[in-house]
């Protein structure tokens, strides 16, 4: 019974940790935390259910959908939240901004699917095996070699190619970088659409096992935000770590308790680390604005 | 309050008093023209409520400056404690809005002062988690919450309409606690802070204590919003705490203008109208409030109130244009070490053996530096040499790594907000002006006022004598530097120069036995240059010691009695300043060594 | 033709004019310097050019090419070098990291990236020791010398360093003007160097302006600037008024 709830937390803990490196894809160019993140993975969700579920189109479609959707939805989350955060001027922007943002895209997905209660298409990856008396399917161990594989390939860019040393010097100090000839604006719709593209595909494989709601953007948001806090904001592998003890906390502790004793262990977890470690567990600390 | 009662003051008090009638009449207007009065008159309650929070949001964000994502828990925590109160405990509903005040303030409390240490960001997502555990535990603690259904069945135990007036009351009460709040000097405190913790620190503000008054208060007030609410809907619920619900305070704010005073109200009655307006597509009203949000933060980035006050309407009248030349040439009598005769034995402020690093830098090498009550000591030294370093340490705002500071022979206070009040006080290098708050308010945010912020709030005539007073004293001081004729408009509204003398002038607002200037003379123009050497010299006449760092080194020769020149973080001469001019060192540092430099 | 162009430039920020009508030219090989005290305009002068503001009236032009409208990214590879106030390097990347972000605009060839950093590394064996430490533990001199470093990186045309001397003991300047000086003589490459201390920068260069309140109020070779009273006026106090000169 445990070893089913680590399995599950081990594949939601995946998820949140893509969610998480795409909340920090973002911030480290812009100082932007955004709020309206996990409306990419409802994103990812949506288009699994529109092509799989009702088109009957298949996986491959329903990827280069996704792909397609979600570059379309990173440019336009960027004009979306960096406009009014250069205009305003407020030292609040970014957090309204993004609300808004979230808001936008939380109302479309719900006009669009108002009585689907989960978007829930078919595995891309049908069966399972069976460990240890538990059934794994191969969904879940597909979605975190993904997840794995993503997280292992952004390290590596950001560490090992001129790539990633730009935006990590864009990240310290923008107006320097545009003095080395690095287009700092580029960078940042980039960084928006990666993040989207992400965290739709995590989306498009969480779908199939969990219940995603076309409301439910906020609440991934927020535990993608957690992971990343714990894991330190700005860190592939803080990323992963957060996600896992997010995904693995959560799912045991609502196994042997509830699923209100889950939240609370992990919001709980949240206070308590940015109080205490203010760098989070393995990272930097978050600069303020 | 012995303001001159202008058109603007007018036409305020006329369209506050047709606000307050409009809503003291509304219940009887919707009952001659409408069959459905109820609903409007409840309309307008929960609009009346939002605003109430909203005005709650307004205090911690606009005048705060602290990001608060709790407010929508602390609005369920309220609503908690009086359904509570009302319905599980049986005790009158005024007992619970008490206690609904109590919790939310508490609870606010609480969440500042484990934080403290927190960045802006961090306090922010610290609140974000805070809003997220109050909705936990209403969802799980049946007894008392009554879990996922919450509590229903809450009754005022009085006709809606009477409600209605309890609303309006509640509203009333919010907005003048904002206004009287944010008109004291614990509201200036706040804005203070809000602009630069540094700078506030530096005219004695301690940030911590005024963060958590204010905090507090907001808090407070959400709680109330919670508590109206529960009573005016019959029951709370967790969903009632969702970060989705509290989209629309931001909108109303945003939109109103955060961080003035009718802000929140009119952004409340635009987002009510629109909502009502469109109810016959209420599921487009989420769409149509967020991009509403996002066009308006591009289109009138400072909100309505703020865009009004801002345009040329909305500003002050143009007033006879001040040309810098004092109206009066007394600096008033109440500067200057009245209490204390200026000691010539012990220095005003002494820094003995300072050492500063930054990562290898040594920006202080063992500094020494004495400066006598009663005289203006200049510091003078090329860029980067460690003047302004020398500056933060010996006002606190860096820790020095060796060394002592002494404040007439006393070991200085270890916190930088605790200097000022030892007499010592420091004028920033860029400009910390409150941009947005009117020339007067900036030097009376400088003034250390004797009553609380309860008798603030209530307008004790104690608070009120005190505010005249200091009004008297920060307008004196205007005149004296010749800005007295801009005292209403706002700080961004002055020339560069004007901007510098009003920094001094809020300085010596405080009341200091040092005054600490850095670069006061840089971009000013001859004539500001006087202006501003004129006033050294009335300060020093009163005994104070002026310690000035500058880069203009005829000003310094013009107005020190002695020099200190730095380079590389060591006093390399020191003397009065003919004699430092003549130095071959000086010379060297200023104009650099070209006899280290093979020539071409 | 002069490698650099820049004719009736006015600019400022926050409504504050800053900059009046300056002129100035940096020919091919030549050493210019631009002195002035504090706010007289030098920064602002070095932010229009680097991009990071827009003029209000005037032109840039960068081997006869108008890159007024450019954005700042592209001007580093159509030729600008740049050695910020403050020296500004990454202090969590390495001194080699800071090395190869200099050398950004030529991303796409390794061969020549290498070919710079053995350059540049030569030139300043310093960093060749401490290639492997992060920028932030450097004392002021080599930080100095590594944004010099990675300003070369990407192998400009015009070099230009804004107040190198900031905050450096004057054996760590005499050191770097001696490297800067190297570069000019042996290398021909131009350079603009803004610095307040003027004599030493008199020394090295072959022209020099003078600013004063945003505008030029003296230019001419190093010699009849040195020569000028004025500049003795403008450092150690004193206005500029049209009447002395």
């Amino acid at each position: 019974m445990t070893l089913q709830a680590w399995i599950d937390g081990v594949f939601t803990g995946s998820i949140y940790a893509l969610v998480a490196l795409s909340l920090a894809i973002v911030y480290q160019p812009t100082r932007v935390m955004n709020f309206a993140q996990g409306e990419a993975l409802i994103l990812g969700a949506v288009v699994g259910y529109q092509v799989i579920s009702l088109g009957k189109l298949g996986w491959v479609v329903a990827i280069l959908a996704t792909l397609a959707l979600a570059t379309l939805m990173g440019v336009l989350s960027e004009r979306m939240i960096m406009l009014p955060v250069r205009l305003s001027g407020s030292r609040f922007a970014w957090i309204v901004a993004t609300l808004a943002a979230a808001l936008i895209f939380q109302s479309i997905f719900t006009l669009g699917y108002r009585d689907v209660d989960a978007l829930r298409p078919a595995p891309m990856a049908e069966g399972g095996f069976t460990l240890a008396g538990e059934q794994v399917s191969w969904q879940i161990v597909l979605t975190v070699a993904i997840a794995l594989a993503v997280m292992a390939g952004y390290d590596l860019l950001l560490r090992r190619s001129t790539y990633g040393r730009a935006i990590r010097a864009a990240s310290h100090n923008p107006g320097t970088a545009v003095l080395m000839g690095i287009p700092v604006q580029r960078i940042i719709v980039l960084s928006f659409v990666v993040a989207t593209v992400l965290s739709a595909l995590a989306g498009l494989l969480a779908a199939p096992v969990l219940f995603i709601g076309p409301a439910a953007g906020l609440i991934f948001t927020i535990k993608g935000f957690t992971a990343a806090v714990i894991g330190g904001v700005g860190s592939p592998r803080g990323a992963l770590a957060g996600g896992l003890i997010v995904g693995v906390l959560d799912s045991v502790v609502r196994t042997e308790i509830n699923a209100t004793a889950g939240n609370l262990v992990v919001f709980g977890l949240l206070a308590l680390i940015l109080l205490v470690y203010p760098s989070g567990l393995f990272g930097k600390p978050m600069e303020a604005h | 309050m012995s303001r001159p009662l202008t058109a603007a003051s007018a036409a305020t008090a006329v369209t506050t008093a047709a606000v307050v009638a409009l809503l003291l009449a509304w219940p009887f207007i919707t009952d001659f023209y409408s069959y459905n009065a109820q609903y409007y008159d409840g309309l307008v309650a929960s609009a009346a409520i939002a605003a109430v929070l909203t005005i709650s949001l307004n205090l911690a964000m606009g005048y705060g400056g602290m990001l608060s994502m709790a407010h929508t828990g602390l609005q369920l925590l309220g609503g908690y404690g009086t359904a509570f109160v009302a319905v599980k405990a049986g005790l009158p509903w005024p007992v619970g809005l008490g206690l609904a005040v109590v919790l939310s303030a508490v609870l606010s409390a609480l969440l500042l002062l484990v934080s403290l240490r927190a960045t802006y960001l961090y306090f922010g997502m610290i609140t974000l988690a805070a809003n997220l555990i109050v909705i936990e535990i209403g969802r799980e603690w049946d007894d008392v919450t009554g879990g996922i259904n919450g509590i229903t069945g809450i009754d005022p135990g009085m006709a809606k309409r009477a409600f209605y007036y309890v609303v309006v009351a509640a509203l009333i009460v919010a907005y003048l606690v904002q206004r009287n709040f944010v008109r004291s000097s614990a509201g200036r405190a706040a804005m203070a802070v809000r602009e630069s913790p540094e700078s506030a620190s530096a005219m004695g503000i301690r940030p911590a204590t005024t963060k958590l008054l204010t905090f507090s208060v907001a808090g407070g007030l959400a709680g109330l919003s919670g508590g109206l609410y529960a009573l005016q809907l019959g029951f709370i619920n967790p969903d009632v705490g969702l970060l989705d619900n509290g989209l629309v305070f931001f909108v109303g704010l945003f939109l109103g203008g955060i961080g003035t005073l009718a802000g929140p109200l009119l952004g409340v009655a635009f987002i009510t109208v629109i909502v009502e307006l469109g109810k016959d597509h209420a599921r487009y009203t989420t769409l149509i409030l967020g991009v509403a949000l996002l066009v308006s933060m591009m289109v009138i980035p400072r909100g309505i109130v703020g865009t009004w006050q801002a345009s040329r309407f909305g500003r002050p009248k143009a007033a006879p244009d001040a040309g810098g030349d004092p109206e009066t040439s007394q600096v008033p009598a109440s500067v200057g070490s009245g209490d204390r005769p200026p000691d010539r034995d012990v220095p005003a402020l002494e820094g003995r053996g300072l050492v500063k690093h930054f990562g290898g830098v040594r920006a202080l090498d063992g500094v020494d530096i004495a400066v006598q009550a009663g005289t203006v000591h200049g510091v003078i030294g090329p860029n980067g040499s460690g003047k302004s370093t020398l500056v933060s340490c010996l006002t606190r705002f860096y820790r020095a790594d060796e060394g002592e500071v002494l404040i007439f022979g006393e070991p200085a206070p270890a916190a930088s907000w605790a200097v000022p009040g030892a007499g010592v006080t420091r004028v920033f290098q860029v400009p910390h002006l409150f941009e947005r708050q009117s020339v007067l308010d900036n030097v009376l945010t400088g003034i250390r006022t004797p009553y609380s912020w309860v008798s603030a709030v209530l307008r004790l005539p104690s608070c009120l004598r005190a505010e005249r007073e200091a009004r008297a004293f920060a307008t004196e001081l205007l005149a004296f530097a010749g800005l007295a004729a801009r005292a209403s408009f706002p700080a961004d509204s002055l020339s560069h120069g004007q901007k510098r003398l009003l920094e001094v002038v809020r300085a010596v607002a405080t009341r200091p036995r040092v005054l600490i200037l850095d670069e006061p003379a840089t971009g000013l123009v001859p004539g500001e240059i006087d202006a501003l050497a004129r006033l050294c010299a009335a300060l020093r006449e009163r005994g104070l010691a002026v310690v000035l760092i500058e880069h203009n080194v005829e000003f310094v020769m013009k107005v020190c009695d002695e020099v200190t020149v730095i380079e590389t973080g060591r006093v390399i001469a020191r003397g009065a300043p003919a004699q430092v001019r003549a130095d071959p060192a000086v010379l060297a540092a200023y104009l650099g060594r070209p006899d280290l430099v093979e020539s071409s | 033709m002069s490698l650099l162009e820049i004719t009736a430039l006015s600019a400022g920020y926050g409504g504050v004019q800053a900059l009046f009508g300056v002129e100035l030219t940096v020919g091919e090989g030549e050493f210019v310097a631009l002195l002035g005290p504090n706010g007289a305009g030098k920064s602002t002068t070095l932010r229009v050019l680097s991009g990071l503001i827009k003029p209000s009236a005037g032109r840039v032009l960068l081997g006869g090419e108008d890159i007024t409208t450019k954005p700042g990214w592209r001007r580093t590879g159509l030729g600008l070098g740049h050695v910020p106030e403050g020296r500004q390097v990454f202090p969590d990347h390495t001194v080699l990291e800071n090395l190869q972000l200099g050398a950004f605009v030529h991303r796409r060839s390794r061969t020549r990236r290498q070919e710079l950093l053995d350059e540049v590394l030569a030139l300043f064996p310093r960093l060749d020791e401490r290639r492997e430490q992060l920028a932030g533990t450097l004392s002021g001199g080599e930080a100095q010398m590594l944004a010099v470093g990675r300003a070369l990186m990407s192998a400009p045309r015009l070099l230009v360093l804004d107040e190198p001397s900031l905050g450096l003991a004057p054996l760590k300047v005499a050191e770097l003007f001696g490297y800067i000086k190297r570069l000019h003589t042996e290398r021909g490459l131009s350079v603009l160097l803004v610095e307040q201390q003027a004599a030493t920068a008199l020394n090295l260069a072959d022209r020099a302006y003078v600013l004063e309140r945003g505008r030029v109020a003296i230019s001419g070779t190093s010699d009849a600037v040195r020569k000028d009273p004025r500049v003795q006026a403008v450092y150690l106090g004193g206005e500029i008024s049209p009447a002395t000169g």
